[in-house]
């Protein structure tokens, strides 16, 4: 709800906003704890492959995610670590544009990338998900195996 | 109350430039600014009605004493209790750097 509202306010007085992301819904791209910088919408190109802070209609929640189609009823927005988009946002629900993000001051997304409308196709196609899944099921085989072998 | 607080009465203050205040519903919000950013991971500071008047006379025109004058006139009430309120009040937004003396 903080987030929300210091977001409005950002957006309101035309500066940005520096905030920590949280959630897993961008894996393997973007991290729980990795910073962001949030401009304005208002000011900046509409991207496929870019990420945006939007509010579904009907919830406070805000939500950082990837803009993997742009059509005239709205832009279909998806976490790459989701399996299912959350369908067409209207490009009114659009906040604010992510510009830049940072893991431990290090750059590991910009904005008008290529590289991002590149990714924002293999998330339709459900590839990162299906690469973090297997990670993580791979992760979780990995431990059992060990616990295993130390209770051998 | 001390020297220090007391020093402040003489003094004229105007929200600070790295702020930027914001009416939320029946409050006021107030967002310091970082290198022209807002950062995500500061508190926010919210002002009851009282706290948002005592910002309105924060003209940089007026001394604090000045303000007080006003207030206990306007609520009749206790100078000496307002005194230490509003005093309270602008050394909590000192320390913040929310108001800045003019």
């Amino acid at each position: 709800m903080n987030a929300l509202i210091l977001l409005k306010v950002a957006v309101e007085s035309d500066v940005p906003l520096k905030m920590t992301l949280y959630g897993n819904s961008m894996l393997p791209f973007i991290r729980s704890g990795d910073s962001a910088i949030i401009k304005s919408v208002y000011h900046e190109a509409l991207n496929i492959g870019d990420l945006y802070a939007f509010v579904q209609s009907g919830s406070e929640r805000l939500i950082i995610h990837r803009m993997v189609k742009f059509s005239v009823e709205g832009c279909e927005m998806k976490g790459d670590n989701c399996n299912q988009s959350d369908g067409i946002v209207p490009i009114s629900a659009l906040i604010g544009k992510i510009t830049r993000v940072e893991r431990r001051g290090r750059l590991i997304f910009h904005s008008n990338s290529r590289k991002n409308r590149v990714i924002a196709h293999l998330s339709r196609l459900n590839i990162p998900f299906i690469f973090q899944h297997s990670i993580d099921l791979f992760g979780k085989v990995q431990r059992r195996v060990k616990r295993i072998m130390q209770s051998v | 109350m001390t020297c220090a607080n007391n020093s402040l009465l003489y003094k004229k203050f105007i929200l600070s430039e790295n702020v930027i205040a914001r009416k939320i519903g029946e409050e006021i919000l107030l967002v310091p600014l970082h290198g022209g950013m807002v950062n995500g991971e500061d508190p926010l500071f919210t002002l009851s009605p009282t706290g948002q008047e005592i910002l309105s006379l924060l003209d940089g025109v007026r001394s604090l004493e000045e303000i007080i004058d006003y207030l206990a006139v306007s609520y009749d009430g206790d100078r000496q209790q307002i005194q230490e309120d509003v005093l309270g009040f602008i050394q909590e937004l000192l320390n913040y750097s929310l108001v800045e003396i003019k």
